[in-house]
């Protein structure tokens, strides 16, 4: 693909054609998926309004399970995908690394989103966002979700990618900007995410495809919540990301420190998945030391970031 | 120097940090320790506290259990579904079982006396929830969890299951009596 160029008249910024295709597909899906979020939750709060209590039971767990998952996981990745295209390729000026890559994992993303979809639709797979073993989904219910972390990890990756073409082309002196800076934290953040929701996904699929027996029920819960509570982080991440460069681009802010404000991603890096812990507070098995030290000690250093 | 452009000073990690933003990391710090210290103040001194008691177990093994326990301690029979209301020894031992969709027994205590609870679940996961006191503990497929309990007051209190359990999640209920 040739690489061409073009500036915002507005914001004076350097869009590369690739990455700002890539950048309004990701973010229009992410936004459907953000609607499809939206009705869903109209229809929660129509039936847990008393006075109306629109559906029946399992209508509500099959649109309450896919309120969820459309909206903390396909919203949340796909949206994430254009913050880092635009962090790394636009503020930095280069090309983005691979394209065709980067297509492929979007394919991939919304493949698996529609996949899940339809699982949650046919009824068989209320099992809400946490899917809690042993009770099961229908295998393509894994299925989807694994493709979508599976394409999100490849958009990851191009992001990387993209770092080092500029790093090479010397498209920047010093270091990063401070929101590239964000969006990276975000993309380390999903790297581990994603791992470990691969590691209790793909064995779960395994399960309700009758390969593996049984899954450990507290295990899932635990590594489960690697998943379930960092992938909210990494939007945390994005967004404060978005807050500098709204600032930077609307009022021309800068920020008060550099070095408080990096420190504070690094932190925020270090200590965050600690923090999952607090998912586990009233789970058996693990210590009240552990509950403490991790839900408190180590996780404020993530708050304070 | 701005967000979206790389840092203008190429040392900024030398640069001296502001007095306000100095400020504020002493407030979040400040903060932070008073948490922390709170929350093993709480361990301590609190009157809700988690236990730290838990086995491996299975549905069959926990199951034998919690029947001796109800074919030895049962009064009476109460609701349609006939579950066992069974007035547990003082400072003694209870077993509950979390299933698709009941509390089974149902538990009777006495004001003042300590219990020892077991929790299991013989399916999916389920969570106990007391109320209206607000007591939540996990019940979780392949372990036991002992609870200690003094019940402080007398009455009625229902068991809510609030972990999403399946189609009958909302109507899975128990009581306990304390007398």
């Amino acid at each position: 693909m040739a690489t061409t160029y073009r500036t915002c008249p507005i914001s004076g910024l350097q869009f590369e054609k690739n990455a700002e295709t890539l950048m309004r597909w990701n973010a229009v899906v992410g936004v459907l998926w953000l609607l499809v979020g939206g009705i869903t939750a109209l229809l929660v709060i129509l039936t847990r309004w008393p006075a109306i209590k629109l559906l029946p039971a399992d209508q509500f767990y099959t649109i309450l399970t896919a309120h969820g998952i459309d909206m903390l996981i396909l919203w949340i990745l796909f949206f994430e995908m254009a913050v880092l295209y635009f962090a790394s390729s636009t503020l930095l000026r280069c090309r983005l690394a691979t394209p065709m890559l980067a297509w492929a994992g979007f394919w991939l993303m919304v493949v698996g989103g529609i996949i899940t979809n339809i699982a949650i639709f046919q009824g068989g797979s209320s099992v809400m966002f946490t899917s809690y073993v042993p009770m099961m989904a229908a295998p393509h219910f894994y299925l989807g979700i694994i493709l979508v972390a599976v394409g999100a990890l490849i958009g990851t990756g191009v992001f990387f990618g993209t770092l080092i073409v500029a790093k090479r082309d010397q498209t920047y002196t010093g270091s990063l900007p401070l929101v590239t800076f964000g969006a990276l934290t975000a993309a380390i953040i999903a790297v581990f995410t994603i791992l470990c929701g691969a590691g209790i996904l793909i064995p779960t699929l395994l399960w309700s495809m009758g390969f593996i027996k049984e899954i450990d029920a507290q295990l899932y819960r635990m590594v489960w919540w690697a998943l379930g509570h960092s992938s909210q982080q990494i939007n945390v991440a994005a967004h404060v990301s978005i807050w500098y460069l709204t600032a930077a681009v609307v009022f021309g802010a800068k920020p008060l420190s550099e070095k408080v404000s990096r420190g504070a991603f690094l932190l925020y890096i270090l200590f965050l998945q600690l923090a999952s812990a607090h998912h586990l507070l009233s789970d058996p098995g693990m210590s009240a030391e552990w509950k403490v030290l991790n839900t408190s000690y180590f996780m404020y250093f993530a708050v304070m970031a | 120097m701005s967000a979206i452009l790389p840092p203008s000073e190429r040392l900024w990690w030398k640069q001296p940090i502001d007095k306000t933003e100095w400020a504020w990391i002493g407030i979040a710090f400040v903060w932070g320790m008073i948490m922390f210290v709170m929350m093993i103040y709480w361990h301590v001194y609190g009157k809700q506290n988690l236990s730290n008691e838990a086995y491996k177990t299975t549905p069959e093994m926990f199951a034998a259990k919690a029947e001796k326990f109800i074919a030895e301690n049962t009064i009476r029979k109460e609701t349609d579904q006939e579950i066992p209301v069974v007035k547990v020894p003082a400072n003694g031992e209870a077993y509950l079982i979390a299933r698709l969709w009941q509390w089974y027994p149902i538990l009777e205590l006495e004001k003042g006396k300590e219990y020892k609870i077991h929790l299991s679940s013989m399916d999916y996961n389920h969570g106990f929830s007391l109320q209206p006191v607000n007591i939540n503990i996990q019940v979780v497929p392949g372990y036991e969890h002992v609870v200690k309990m003094t019940p402080t007051s007398s009455g009625t209190f229902a068991i809510v299951c609030n972990e999403f359990c399946g189609i009958g999640h909302h109507s899975m209920l128990g009581r306990i009596y304390v007398k």
